[in-house]
């Protein structure tokens, strides 16, 4: 299963450790929506290629 | 639903992220629900609300949420019709039907 994060603001340490703990034994990815200018398209294609996306807060 | 993807929009400070992803899905050929509840409401004031339900297939609100960030319910936001001023059931309707998903 291929897992996405999507990140809204900066990961602290317990979004960390928590991604860690749900992306175990997944292939997983990430992308973040708040670091320079966001790639939409990019974002779009990976949402629809991971079998489950799960955005941060 | 093949090809499909919903947004649930619960932050009102995303707008650009929710234009910009509905933008690049709707260029890729891929059908487009926004569902906005609680403060995310307030983004049927925001100047690019009325391009919004333009692009996107499907654009409905939580009345309640509505109601509750001060805003008149009768008041029906551009382009939405009182059928769209809706419940969560819509948010579950992008759970049950939508391809992907998405919190904004």
């Amino acid at each position: 299963m291929k897992i996405l994060h999507v990140y809204r603001s900066e990961p602290d340490g317990d979004t960390k450790k928590l991604v860690e703990i749900v992306s175990e034994g997944r292939e997983a990815a990430e992308f973040k929506l708040f670091e320079g200018q966001v790639d939409y398209d990019k974002l779009v294609d990976m949402v629809m290629d991971a079998d489950k996306s799960i955005c941060w807060w | 639903m093949a090809n499909s993807l919903g947004i649930f929009v619960t932050n009102p400070d995303n707008m650009q992220h929710i234009m910009g992803v509905t933008k690049a899905a709707k260029a890729k050929g891929i059908k487009v629900k926004v569902f906005f509840t609680w403060s995310g409401t307030k983004l049927t004031q925001d100047p690019a609300w009325s391009e919004l339900v333009k692009l996107a297939d499907d654009v409905s609100i939580c009345a309640d949420s509505y109601k509750k960030m001060g805003f008149n319910v009768e008041d029906v936001p551009e382009g939405l019709t009182t059928e769209k001023m809706a419940t969560q059931a819509q948010h579950g309707d992008i759970i049950e039907n939508y391809e992907r998903y998405m919190t904004l």
